[in-house]
């Protein structure tokens, strides 16, 4: 079954007043229900994505498909209903919490019975109760960064883009905010999309990570993330999967592991004879499918694995839907997120 | 004149100058926020002349406003057919002209001043181009109410354009302002200091009862 697409971006430029072309992606796409991260260095874009996600600027060229639909000049406002987006370093309207919080219902013009009970609801899930009647004035910035997420969940939201969520927030509560998030796409049934510079944190916490360098999709949500456990055998450093098999690295901490496996470093060759290398793992080609420039790939078999490759790549190497095949990944090529 | 007589004319001329001045005041304001929010909030070519303009505009002497006014409202001017020379209409025509470019210019500015995240904010939260621009006029209150102020002060406090279009006319166009300019030609001082005092005293009340509001919302 193919999964639904909530955007689908083609061909978008941005840019900004003095000429700089801020974000150039040629083709995105994002599933319906997923929890994305965009990650990248200051300046790759990421905000700039966000905000056009969030309908809030129109780029100068380019295509947005919402739902299926292609997003008219005027649409914005209407899609702005559903869609949301927390920014980094919020800014809360002067007044009090529950005005701030209430605001999303009075514009959607909720009944005003209802607004106590969805705000106190609101601020319950970012752990906030008893706020209500606080002046903004003397809030600080992490909990000016939950009530902005609480005003933000109150109107129930079908997408929620969150731009650097916990960058306020302090250590103690960026456990809480990351369980929030997950709650929200859980329970609400909400799509997410996140913005960090914390890789680990994008890992743990999304199905996909899109990774942004000097406005451009430098890999688009393909990665491999797995857990394992730290092992040295003969000099070799290796991490163990739960699973049963292992991959060699240049180096791990012992004990529990999380680390990522680019899609597109993994070198796909049709069985028999393939690629050489420590880690070699056979497997099935289950799914292709032309993303882009690109073919994705899924390989299913004792090393379950996702890959990118060109076209030319693919029918060259005689890589085929149902055939054997076999997958090696550099060491070299394995991120360790954390331990 | 008897105290009591003193007083009824005292309050007569207070009546007048309070009516006109609060309805071109309103007026103005009607124009004036409107404007000096677009001003603000739209990028245009020669938006940074026309704010230049409206600022040097504040600094318009009343008398030129009288004579202008006088221009268009006399029986020869283009607005003469209409009749209100000499009437309370045209002092309100008058300081409605004199208080257009004060609120404009503090309204361009407050607004101005207002974080930009204000509207970006509340269009995220799923605001209409009305809602948010709504929302920035809340959050730049302060400084727009203090605007309305500024205006009601410049046009309560002028004498040359209520004194050229009104006629200072006892009972009919008589303002405070210009009764104290006549009483104190004719060395009346005592009624020209009582009548500045009046002035004073009306101009510090509204002062007041506006900031008490305002540190109440505030």
């Amino acid at each position: 079954m193919s999964e639904e697409i909530l955007y689908r971006l083609r061909g978008i430029k941005r840019v900004v007043t003095d000429g700089r072309l801020v974000l150039d992606i040629e083709d995105l796409e994002i599933p319906e229900g997923s929890l994305t991260a965009v990650v990248g260095p200051n300046g790759s874009g990421k905000t700039t994505l966000l905000t056009i996600l969030a309908f809030l600027v129109r780029p100068e060229e380019g295509e947005i498909v919402f739902r299926g639909k292609r997003v008219e000049a005027g649409d914005e406002v209407a899609l702005r209903r559903i869609v949301t987006m927390v920014h980094q370093a919020p800014l809360l309207f002067h007044g009090s919490v529950f005005k701030n919080v209430a605001y999303g219902l009075r514009i959607r013009r909720v009944p005003r019975s209802q607004w106590e009970g969805r705000v106190r609801e609101a601020l319950a899930l970012v752990d906030l109760e008893g706020f209500e009647r606080r002046s903004v004035k003397g809030l600080s910035g992490g909990e000016t960064q939950r009530v902005a997420l609480a005003r933000s969940l109150v109107f129930r939201p079908e997408v929620v883009l969150l731009d650097e969520a916990t960058a306020g927030v302090d250590a103690a509560r960026v456990e809480m905010v990351e369980t929030l998030i997950q709650d929200v796409s859980a329970k609400l049934g909400a799509s997410i999309i996140l913005s960090t510079h914390n890789l680990a944190q994008a890992y743990r916490l999304t199905d996909r990570v899109i990774h942004m360098s000097a406005g451009r999709v430098v890999r688009g949500g393909m990665d491999n993330l797995f857990s394992g456990h730290g092992e040295h055998e003969n000099g070799w450093n290796f991490i163990r999967l739960r699973s049963g098999p292992r991959i060699a690295v240049p180096g791990c901490p012992p004990g529990a592991i999380r680390f990522m496996i680019p899609s597109a470093s993994i070198d796909i060759a049709a069985a028999p004879g393939g690629g050489e290398g420590i880690n070699r793992y056979e497997g099935t080609v289950t799914r292709m499918e032309i993303r882009g420039r690109m073919v994705r790939l899924r390989v299913a078999g004792e090393l379950g694995l996702r890959a990118e490759m060109a076209p030319e790549e693919v029918e060259k190497r005689g890589i085929r839907l149902g055939g054997r095949v076999v997958a090696v990944v550099p060491p070299e090529a394995v991120q360790i997120l954390d331990s | 004149m008897s105290s009591e007589a003193l007083g009824i004319e005292v309050f007569d001329i207070m009546g007048v100058s309070l009516r006109v001045s609060l309805v071109a005041t309103t007026l103005a304001t009607a124009v004036s926020v409107p404007a000096g929010f677009l001003i603000a909030v739209r990028e245009f070519c020669g938006k940074r002349t026309l704010v230049a303009v409206i600022n040097s505009l504040m600094a318009m002497p009343t008398v030129v406003v009288g004579l202008l006014v006088y221009i268009l409202l006399s029986r020869s001017g283009p607005l003469g057919f209409l009749g209100i020379l000499y009437t309370p209409r045209a002092i309100v025509v008058g300081q409605f002209i004199l208080a257009l470019p004060i609120i404009t210019a503090l309204t361009y500015a407050a607004t101005s001043s207002v974080d930009e995240r204000v509207r970006k904010t509340a269009e995220s939260l799923g605001a209409t181009p009305a809602q948010s621009a709504w929302m920035v006029l809340k959050e730049g209150r302060l400084g727009i109410i203090a605007a309305v102020v500024a205006g009601f002060g410049r046009v309560i406090a002028e004498v040359g354009s209520a004194i050229m279009v009104g006629g200072n006319i006892r009972g009919y166009t008589r303002t405070m302002t210009t009764a104290i300019a006549l009483e104190t030609a004719k060395g009346n001082f005592a009624l020209g200091i009582t009548l500045g005092a009046v002035l004073m005293a009306v101009a510090l009340s509204i002062n007041l009862m506006v900031d008490t509001f305002l540190g109440r919302r505030s």
